[in-house]
C-alpha cells in the first residue's frame, strides 16, 4: 500500500466517522440531560407563580420551554408505582413538577424521602399553564 | 384567540355545589400518531387536563402543546418549532358535549357508547370533532376513552415538501382519561 492511498484511505474513515456522528447528532440525539443542563432561571415557586398568575402570556413569553430551577414548599405528591409529580404551592392551581421517570428510577434513595411538607428544589421545562403551571421532565436538585 | 381554561373552571366550580357535579383530571392522556412506513412519529401528553359537567354532559379538555414529549428530541424540536408553533399557540383545547348523555347511566359499572361532538382549537384553528367514545363507570370515577382522525391541513399547519412523505396526513388522536369527582 503506498503512502497516498493509505492517506486516502484515513480521509475516508475520518469522513465517515464524521459523518455518522453528524447523522447522530442531528436526528438521533437524546433529550436534554436535566442534572447537566444549567437553568435559564432559577426564582422562588410562589415568584415563579405568582407571574403566571398576574400575567399568562408575558409569563410564557419569558418561560416557555426553559429550564426552570424552582424552590419552594411541596403541598402533595403524585405517587403511583413510582413518584410522578411533585406538587408545588397549591394542589389545583399551584406548579405541578412531572418528573422525569429515568431520573426517579435511577435515584430511589432521594425520591422515597420526599414528602409533603418538605422545602425542595426541582429543575425542568416550563410547558406553560393550565389550571396549574406544568413543569415536565423534572429532576430533584437537592 | 386564547380560551382561559383557568377562569372557565373557576366559573363552573362556583355555579355548582361541592362533590359529585363535576368529574375532573388532571393527568389525562393523548397521544397521537402520524407514523408512515418511512418514520414512526408518535407523541403523547400526559397532563391533559379534563373536566365532565354530570348535568349536561358537557366536556372540556385542555393540553400543553409542549407536553407532549417525543422519543427523538429533534423531531419534538420540529413539532414544537416549524409545524405547530407552541410559543405562538401553546394550547390545545377541546370543548364538547356527550349527545346522548341522558342515556348514560353512571349508577351502571359497565362500558357505554357515547356520542361526542365538540369543537377542537389547535394551532388558532377550531374545527368541529365528532367522534365515539367509551365511558365507564367505575370505582366512584368514570373511565373514558375516545379515537379521531384530524388532517393536519385543517389545523393550518404547513408540513414542508421535503419531508411530507414522511409524516401521514391523516393524524391518529386517542384520549384516556380517569376521572374523579372533583373534591376541593
Amino acid at each position: 500500500m503506498t503512502a497516498t492511498t493509505k492517506i486516502i484511505l484515513i480521509i475516508l474513515v475520518l469522513a465517515v466517522a464524521a459523518g455518522a456522528g453528524a447523522y447522530w447528532y442531528a436526528f438521533m440525539r437524546p433529550h436534554q440531560n436535566m442534572e447537566k443542563t444549567e437553568p435559564h432561571f432559577e426564582l422562588k415557586s410562589a415568584a415563579f407563580l405568582s407571574e403566571y398568575t398576574k400575567d399568562e402570556t408575558a409569563a410564557n413569553e419569558k418561560y416557555l420551554g426553559k429550564i426552570i430551577e424552582l424552590r419552594g414548599e411541596i403541598v402533595a405528591l403524585d405517587r403511583g408505582e413510582i413518584l410522578n409529580a411533585i406538587i408545588l404551592e397549591d394542589m389545583l392551581f399551584g406548579i405541578s413538577a412531572y418528573l422525569d421517570s429515568s431520573f426517579v428510577v435511577e435515584n430511589p434513595k432521594i425520591t422515597e424521602q420526599i414528602e409533603t411538607g418538605q422545602t425542595i428544589t426541582i429543575r425542568g421545562q416550563c410547558d406553560g399553564m393550565l389550571t396549574d403551571v406544568v413543569i415536565s421532565r423534572a429532576i430533584v436538585v437537592r | 384567540m386564547k380560551p382561559n381554561i383557568l377562569i372557565l373552571l373557576l366559573v363552573i366550580f362556583s355555579v355548582t355545589s361541592y362533590g359529585q357535579d363535576v368529574y375532573f383530571t388532571k393527568t389525562g392522556t393523548v397521544i397521537f400518531d402520524s407514523s408512515t412506513p418511512l418514520e414512526t412519529i408518535h407523541a403523547e401528553n400526559n397532563q391533559v387536563t379534563s373536566f365532565l359537567k354530570i348535568a349536561d354532559g358537557e366536556l372540556n379538555f385542555a393540553g400543553l402543546i409542549k407536553s407532549f414529549k417525543f422519543k427523538n428530541a429533534l423531531m419534538e424540536e420540529h413539532f414544537n418549532e416549524n409545524y405547530i408553533e407552541s410559543a405562538k399557540y401553546p394550547k390545545a383545547v377541546f370543548k364538547g358535549q356527550i349527545l346522548n348523555w341522558a342515556a348514560i347511566d353512571l349508577d351502571k359499572e359497565e362500558a357505554q357508547e357515547a356520542d361526542l361532538e365538540g369543537e377542537l382549537t389547535l394551532h388558532g384553528v377550531s374545527k368541529k370533532i365528532t367522534a365515539k367514545a367509551t365511558l365507564h363507570p367505575q370505582n366512584g370515577g368514570i373511565q373514558a376513552s375516545c379515537a379521531f382522525v384530524v388532517s393536519a391541513e385543517d389545523f393550518e399547519i404547513k408540513i414542508p415538501a421535503v419531508v411530507r412523505d414522511k409524516i401521514a396526513k391523516e393524524v391518529s388522536v386517542s384520549v384516556n382519561v380517569n376521572y374523579e369527582p372533583f373534591n376541593r
